[in-house]
């Protein structure tokens, strides 16, 4: 019996241990995490008493600043409705939304020692003042986007290959953070098209044929003979009793021909030559199906679990159950660009103190290599002469090669949903663009414009 | 030993005087000499009557009582005034029962009596109960509101003190029917009643305490994992019965996926211990009056915001000690009768400590009862000393048989 005292004890010791651990788990290890979540009304409290930091382009102009005194501190927008997907909003009404939400911590001053720093500073009657933001964004360029853009749906990203800094991430329709609250039921009217909605890294589109590139890599590293094989398009291909069509009978054709052409049934025939495993290995080689760091909240671009012959041969040319966001095609085409090595894409390229000190920095690394060097040359060989010659024309550029693919995307909403990826100068890729336009029809009338005044704009310096 | 809570009590008292609203109708200042007199001078009637209980008891009640009002002080001042007439009726029922019923062998000699009451107080509580928040837990006399299920506890306990160590020879040699029928019975019946009023935490108490009880009287780690397995079958089978309870554990295991409605409360409070940190924002800076339940089985998070992380492993440490100095009694005790009352009723109080601390801090599944000697709560509080009272007097048994 008195054995049993002492296992007893012995078990609520432990017991009371696990407890100790958790605990201190919770507050020291997971402790900041949990406090500086949106749901945290403590938040509100040190909003009020801290001037939020600014947030700076990679010029230093100045997206986001504080103004006024301590009690009623005024944030401003200088590029308003053009900046708003990334930076997003702070409202106490209607809490926060971009960068803002996301890097609430560094902005109002509450990551690590500058929590303590900041709580002494408020107890000597200073204000205290978070961390500035300094982007990878150039607010030019986003303008732009934003311009092209407007009073269409869509949305466009375009990132720098050789480092993964996103230059431009722009949704449309949008709003103006300035008068949030003042516009709050326009802004959530059924009309306005949802523009809290971040289409650029939330908007979920059937990619259409830009996916072809994601086949073709499959394709490739499976058989690099199929460079030099010849095929025949009859204009449809029957697949276990569904009919894929071409908009036309392409009729004899080579590989680069087929990129060039677009042609579905091509595309069709080596997916299922190279089987849903393959093809599925490349997608999420590509990142579909994988979660992934960012400062906005991504949604998971993904391709189908279980694919029957019928169920590939839609996927294969970005259709059926295939889903994308423009984030996610602007990092296929980067990783292309950048010779098959796919960079871990950035908005926050370093944080500095309120007085200008360096807190910070980003140092950009590779997220993974999604294809083999002769991969990568072929597939830039065929969007260059897609380019020239192919469907993407409409994307081409006076003096400066570009390499691009378009896509065509069927969807229940009604008319196609325009895309287009391209990245120039082809043979030194300085930028990565994805341009997506909703229910616009052909991705080479309506989406390669845009894509190309943005590039003319980044090639221009 | 006692001058721990004294200095809690005073530095607490400070804190009223500079931080606190002048606009009391009471005054603070009597409620600290009250108070004070109270515990020192339960102390000294007991060293003045050759009460030979463990020393370390009334200081840690005492400081987890103190540690208590403090913060119900800062959450509402109103409910730390009650709190105070709570304690001093709870010392009073302490010196009670250490002076008036000191050999507890022969109160155990009427277990029926105890059981009678348990299952009394938990039938007019299901019969007669007000319902708060789906839990019918509380009975209503006039204006007075009681929680009998304190009560039930402890009286089960003290049942099965006495029916375990009457046929502990029996149990130790595998027994029939007519030994383990009435017992599992009783068991079954109870926790079944308190279900029926929705107290989990208080079914799954009791049945933690109940087999800890029979591993200490049978000597058989078999019984309880049986008892377990049994358990673990009926949870099985309630689980497809009750749907509150399926919504329970999704709480329980991603309360973030319904943070403004069923998953609010433990959220909140996960948000308030990350918010603590390791220092603590200090007495009175926390935000964690909004979360429902503060004061009673959430009180635990407010002083885990505000003592930080070295506040709420203190507190936990300090329920360790209690539970060791509840075993070394146990351990001490002159006869069988002794070490299962001495045991049961330290399983029963720490693990309700236990139950709660992990229930608000998301490591088990919530289920709402109280955190002894310190959450807000009349019955919750008198039963505690109740049970320290019987923890003494088994320790006094102890210490003359041993000297």
């Amino acid at each position: 019996m008195k054995s049993g005292v002492r296992r007893l004890a012995a078990v609520v010791s432990v017991a009371f241990i696990i407890l100790m651990a958790y605990l201190t788990y919770i507050q020291a290890y997971a402790g900041e995490k949990l406090y500086l979540s949106p749901l945290n009304p403590r938040l509100t409290l040190v909003e009020k008493n801290t001037q939020r930091g600014t947030i700076y382009d990679r010029a230093g102009r100045v997206l986001a600043s504080t103004t006024g005194v301590e009690g009623s501190f005024r944030r401003q927008y200088p590029y308003g409705a053009a900046t708003a997907a990334v930076v997003g909003y702070v409202s106490e009404r209607y809490g926060n939304s971009g960068l803002e939400a996301s890097r609430a911590g560094d902005l109002l001053g509450l990551n690590g020692w500058q929590r303590f720093i900041n709580e002494g500073s408020r107890l000597t009657g200073e204000i205290a003042r978070g961390n500035d933001l300094h982007l990878t964004l150039d607010a030019e360029w986003q303008q732009l986007a934003a311009n092209l853009l407007a009073g269409r749906r869509g949305a466009v990203v375009a990132i720098e290959p050789r480092t993964g800094a996103v230059r431009v991430l722009a949704s449309s329709p949008t709003f103006d953070p300035n008068y949030l609250e003042e516009q709050w039921e326009e802004i959530n009217a059924p009309q306005a098209g949802s523009p809290l909605l971040n289409r650029a890294v939330q908007g979920l589109y059937p990619p259409g044929s830009i996916l072809k590139l994601v086949t073709a890599a499959a394709a490739l590293e499976a058989d690099p003979g199929i460079l030099h094989r010849r095929y025949y398009c009859p204009g449809c291909l029957e697949v276990e009793g569904w009919q894929l069509t071409c908009p036309r009978a392409h009729g004899e054709i080579d590989f680069q021909g087929a990129v060039k052409q677009s042609c579905n049934v091509t595309f069709a025939s080596l997916a299922l030559e190279t089987g849903a495993e393959r093809f599925k290995e490349a997608a999420a080689r590509f990142g579909f199906g994988r979660s992934q760091d960012f400062d906005l909240p991504l949604e998971l671009s993904q391709v189908p679990e279980q694919m029957d012959a019928n169920m590939l041969a839609e996927s294969s040319i970005g259709q059926g159950e295939v889903l994308a966001t423009p984030l996610q095609m602007a990092l296929v085409t980067a990783a292309i660009a950048n010779r098959g090595i796919m960079m871990q894409p950035y908005l926050v390229a370093g944080i500095s103190s309120a007085e200008g000190q360096p807190v910070w920095q980003y140092r950009f690394r590779p997220l993974k290599i999604v294809a083999g060097a002769e991969v990568v040359a072929a597939l830039t060989e065929a969007m260059v002469v897609t380019v020239n010659e192919g469907t993407a024309t409409a994307a081409a550029l006076p003096g400066v090669q570009v390499a691009a693919k378009t896509g065509s995307a069927q969807n229940p909403g009604g008319a196609a949903h325009a895309w287009l990826v391209a990245f120039a100068p082809a043979d030194d890729p300085q930028l990565a663009v994805a341009v997506v336009v909703e229910n616009a029809g052909s991705g080479g009338v309506v989406a390669a414009p845009i894509a190309r005044e943005i590039m003319a704009a980044a090639l221009r310096r | 030993m006692l001058l721990w809570p004294s200095l809690i009590l005073v530095a607490g008292y400070a804190y009223i005087t500079v931080f606190g609203s002048t606009d009391l109708d009471w005054q603070p200042a009597y409620a600290l000499t009250l108070l004070l007199a109270g515990f020192w001078g339960v102390h000294y009637i007991l060293r003045a009557t050759q009460h030979e209980g463990n020393q370390y008891l009334l200081p840690l009640a005492a400081v987890l009582t103190a540690l208590g009002l403090t913060f119900l002080f800062r959450l509402d001042s109103g409910l730390a005034y009650r709190q105070i007439i709570w304690t001093m009726l709870g010392l009073l029922v302490l010196l009670i029962v250490t002076l008036g019923f000191r050999d507890y062998q022969q109160l155990e000699q009427y277990p029926y009596l105890f059981l009678s009451l348990g299952l009394f107080f938990l039938v007019i509580t299901l019969l007669l109960g007000t319902r708060v928040g789906g839990a019918v837990r509380w009975l209503s006399l006039g204006s007075f509101q009681l929680q009998p299920v304190e009560a039930v506890k402890v009286l089960m306990v003290m049942y099965l003190a006495g029916y375990l160590s009457d046929r502990r020879e029996l149990l130790v040699h595998g027994a029939g029917l007519h030994t383990w029928g009435p017992m599992i019975a009783v068991i079954i019946v109870a926790m079944l009643l308190l279900v029926m009023q929705r107290d989990l935490g208080s079914a799954l108490i009791l049945l933690a305490t109940f087999l800890a009880m029979l591993y200490l009287a049978a000597g058989r780690l078999r019984y309880v994992i049986i008892g377990g397995g049994l358990f673990a079958l009926g949870a099985a089978q309630a689980f497809v019965f009750y749907p509150y309870l399926r919504t329970r554990i999704e709480i329980w295991l991603n309360p973030w996926a319904d943070y403004y409605g069923a998953g609010y409360q433990i959220v909140q409070a996960l948000i308030a211990l990350g918010s603590g940190g390791i220092v603590g924002t200090g007495l009175g800076l926390g935000y964690s009056h909004l979360i429902p339940a503060v004061a009673t089985d959430f009180i635990f998070i407010t002083m885990a915001e505000e003592m930080g992380l070295l506040g709420s492993l203190g507190i936990i440490m300090l329920y360790l000690i209690l539970a060791l100095q509840g075993f070394r009694i146990a351990f001490n005790a002159p006869e069988e009768k002794g070490v299962l009352l001495a045991g049961g009723l330290t399983i029963l109080i720490t693990i309700q400590a236990l139950v709660i601390m992990a229930g608000v801090s998301k490591l088990l599944p919530l289920t709402g009862v109280t955190l002894p000697f310190i959450s807000y709560g009349g019955s919750s509080l008198i039963i505690s000393y109740l049970t320290l009272g019987f923890l003494l007097n088994v320790s006094a048994a102890g210490r003359r048989v041993n000297l």
